[in-house]
């Protein structure tokens, strides 16, 4: 489980930790959206920069975000390489028939390359430095329009928090019964996959069985604390937009329009 | 001492299958007075937990009524009676909806709709009472199954409630951090009035109330002071203090011949 960096939080005392979720949100799918504005090395060479920039000031190693891409890297490469092989045009550097290497063939690799991996540095970037409860805070705050749309905004955000509030406890019971399991005999991780598959059922159906049994303690618990879905309710959590929120919007801004600016006319890889 | 009557059971019959005979609670009928203490007390299976979920209406009752405060319990009137009855239950994990002690104990204020300001009083109150304020921001993987089931307690003070049910609530505690919960119990019971019904299988904890109530297969088959009860019936083990006067007794020393509390106990040992 610790092998999995997106979607976990690194406390700290960062500038991007004190953000607010919102302008953090905002931002990265900004961001993204970006990534497809730039058509050159330039934008590219710039965007990059901006990432590293992000990642420097999160105050979590570098290692942890590659750490973090390791899981995907071989869809990366599996994509790129289609782009490569796929893609005609420019100077030709090999011919084999159907399959060419050219030089767009190459940049638009690196391209793609550079896009995938932006996405998801700085989406690492948004999910170390915030953590889930703010984050889902930040989602409400930022759906809370749909709810015109008769969108249960609040009840998808709560249901969210508390399925959050039970991750850590869902691991240690699956730990639980992984231990009594083992205390009457089983061996994990050996014999074949279909073997290997079929000790899992002993530990997946008494995890669904206490799960049930806490759904139902819990909407007891809720239901006699006064919960009833629909009713106006007041939130303790706030979440309190500050300059530095505003001033990190600005910066976006600003991005946009450097990238703009060295966007080359038409799409156009010779540059 | 002629004290409004809060709580009236009358005639209440429920059973879980409709198919089969067997009730689990049969004709249970009783009244709490206002700021009153009542302990009920009973073996597995005896009914206790049922006429806890009955009284704040998780279940239907198959006949009989619930009066609380002059108000008949129904399908309309249940969401106004949990405001003036709180019920804390056993488990202490599957009780913490917040993710962290603050946002659990301002659920149920959240629910009431109450302003920011507000919550925040009635929280620190809250855990003021429990002893919990330096935990605020904990979350629950860090605390113990006792500082939850405080948590829970706090949770069910914040919202003032008339009438306290505790499902054997203090099962995970400690002895001392019980018997600090035991206090302030006492304390809200006697200078808020709010009466207290304990559901317990702890002959100490029923030693402290007003009055016992004894349940077995679904009925209600004696009440009294503890006094009364515990020196009368051979089929429920005494307190300590009690217990340690009948092992003097039976050795031959001069206790007094009639049940005695732990004051008064101690009060003779210390003469």
């Amino acid at each position: 489980m610790n092998k999995l960096i997106l979607g976990r939080y690194f406390p700290g005392e960062s500038l991007l930790h004190h953000l607010d979720p919102r302008a953090k949100l905002v931002s990265a799918i900004y961001f993204i959206a970006l990534l497809f504005v730039a058509n050159n090395w330039q934008g590219y060479l710039l965007l990059w920069a901006f990432t590293f920039f992000v990642m420097r000031l999160s105050d979590v190693k570098l290692k942890t975000y590659l750490r973090g891409v390791r899981p995907l890297i071989w869809l990366i490469l599996f994509t790129v390489f289609l782009q490569i092989l796929f893609t005609a045009g420019g100077t030709i550097y090999i011919d084999w028939g159907l399959i060419t290497i050219s030089k767009f063939g190459l940049i638009n690799g690196a391209f793609i390359f550079s896009r995938f991996v932006m996405i998801i540095f700085i989406s690492t970037v948004v999910t170390l430095t915030t953590k889930p409860i703010d984050l889902t805070d930040g989602i409400n705050a930022l759906l809370s329009p749909l709810k015109t749309i008769k969108v249960p905004v609040d009840e998808i955000a709560l249901m969210l928090s508390i399925s959050l509030r039970f991750i850590p406890n869902l691991l240690d019971e699956t730990q639980k019964v992984m231990d009594a399991q083992r205390a009457r005999g089983t061996t994990f991780g050996e014999g074949s996959l279909a073997q290997q598959m079929k000790k899992l059922t002993p530990i997946v159906m008494p995890l669904f069985v206490s799960s049930l049994k806490r759904a139902e303690d819990m909407a007891d618990v809720m239901e006699v604390r006064g919960y009833q879905s629909g009713k106006p309710r007041t939130s303790f959590r706030r979440l309190a937009w500050r300059k530095k929120d505003t001033l990190s919007i600005c910066g976006m801004v600003f991005l946009t329009i450097i990238v703009v600016l060295l966007r080359n006319e038409g799409v156009n890889y010779l540059n | 001492m002629a004290r409004p009557t809060i709580l009236e059971v009358n005639d209440l019959t429920f059973r879980y299958d409709l198919r089969k005979d067997n009730n689990t609670l049969s004709s249970v009928s009783f009244s709490v007075q206002q700021g009153e203490w009542v302990a009920i007390v009973g073996d597995n299976g005896s009914g206790k937990s049922t006429l806890a979920r009955l009284i704040v209406g998780l279940l239907e009752a198959e006949k009989g009524t619930i009066t609380i405060d002059n108000e008949i319990l129904s399908e309309d009137t249940k969401w106004r009676i949990r405001e003036k009855i709180g019920l804390v239950f056993q488990n202490p994990e599957n009780q913490f909806i917040g993710t962290t002690v603050q946002d659990d104990v301002a659920f149920g204020l959240e629910n009431n709709n109450m302003p920011y300001e507000d919550m925040k009083l009635k929280i620190e109150d809250a855990l003021q009472l429990v002893g919990m304020e330096t935990y605020r921001l904990k979350d629950p993987s860090q605390l113990s199954g006792g500082q939850m089931q405080r948590v829970a307690i706090a949770g069910i003070l914040a919202l003032k409630p008339d009438v306290i049910l505790l499902d054997e609530a203090f099962v995970m505690l400690d002895p001392q951090s019980r018997r600090g919960l035991f206090s302030t119990l006492k304390y809200l019971k006697e200078n808020e009035n709010i009466t207290i019904i304990s559901i317990t299988h702890d002959r100490n904890e029923a030693a402290l109330a007003d009055r016992i109530l004894v349940m077995d297969e679904g009925k209600l088959i004696q009440e009294g002071t503890p006094k009364e009860v515990f020196s009368t019936n051979n089929q429920l083990e005494p307190p300590f203090a009690e217990q340690l006067r009948r092992k003097l007794n039976a050795k031959g020393r001069k206790v007094p011949q009639t049940y005695m509390t732990e004051d008064e106990m101690v009060k003779w040992l210390c003469r």
